[in-house]
């Protein structure tokens, strides 16, 4: 009986629950998202292909920068050497 | 066929506390309902156009609704999971947000005993669960259910019967355990 009654309460309580509107900000929110939602395709390839083509071209900096370095290192040695070809 | 702003300020006006008050009863909780609010009416604007008019409006943004309510719930759990794994000041922070009970529809004097029946409806499987917060307390009628389910009435009625069954059996294990404490 007891029981029961704890049954019908909890089973009942949703009674009168009633829809709610969310904050006011909401629908700034949406928009925001919407207008981010809607980046052209082409904007975001267009994107990719900078970001690539800079990465290519630090790539090749980086390396053609590396080359003088040896270059000179080359260079040392070979001033240090005897021009004429004799040891002593 | 591109729709203005306006006309979906229209749609958003006309079915947010709907959108909302549907995700509080899958989520309870104001932060999770506003941002399934928030990508249920993104999916609106960027499928509006696609939109039959053979369902529904209203049965097609409840249908958006408790799926993306459905997937939120899964994600939840999946971080719960790995927040057991994870730090503990972010797992406690984590497991804190989802025991609050948070539902503005509901009546200050049931609030307590709701709470405890949202308790159980959480545990019952998504079909039962849904067809239950459907008809009891958005009030639909079966036909209605039915269509936004994507099943026939008969089998919405099973699924309403069964839902009850499970929560009185729930219920009942409740209170036995409450007795038992006291």
């Amino acid at each position: 009986m007891e029981k029961d009654q704890f049954i019908e309460t909890i089973l009942n309580s949703s009674k009168g629950i009633s829809h709610v509107a969310p904050s006011n900000d909401l629908f700034s929110k949406i928009e925001h998202g919407i207008t981010a939602a809607n980046v052209p395709a082409r904007t975001i390839w267009w994107v990719a292909a900078s970001v690539a083509v800079l990465v290519a071209l630090n790539i090749t900096a980086v390396s053609a920068g590396k080359k003088p370095a040896e270059d000179q290192t080359t260079t040392v040695l070979a001033s240090t050497l005897a021009p004429n070809n004799q040891l002593y | 066929m591109q729709f203005h702003l306006n006309d979906f300020k229209g749609i958003y006006d006309q079915y947010v506390a709907l959108v909302y008050t549907v995700a509080l009863h899958y989520l309870q909780n104001t932060q999770d309902a506003e941002e399934i609010t928030q990508d249920v009416f993104v999916q609106v604007h960027q499928s509006l156009h696609k939109f039959r008019n053979d369902a529904a409006l209203k049965t097609w943004i409840y249908r958006i609704t408790i799926n993306k309510s459905l997937d939120f719930i899964k994600y939840k759990k999946s971080r719960k999971r790995f927040f057991v794994f994870g730090h503990k000041a972010d797992a406690e922070a984590e497991l804190h947000k989802i025991a609050h009970f948070e539902h503005p529809g509901i009546l200050m004097e049931n609030k307590e005993n709701a709470e405890q029946l949202f308790a159980v409806i959480n545990q019952l499987p998504e079909n039962q669960k849904t067809a239950f917060l459907l008809s009891k307390l958005e009030g639909l009628s079966n036909p209605e259910i039915a269509a936004i389910m994507e099943v026939s009435v008969s089998s919405v009625e099973s699924l309403v019967f069964r839902a009850k069954t499970s929560l009185r059996e729930k219920l009942a294990a409740k209170f036995e355990t409450h007795r038992k404490k006291k």
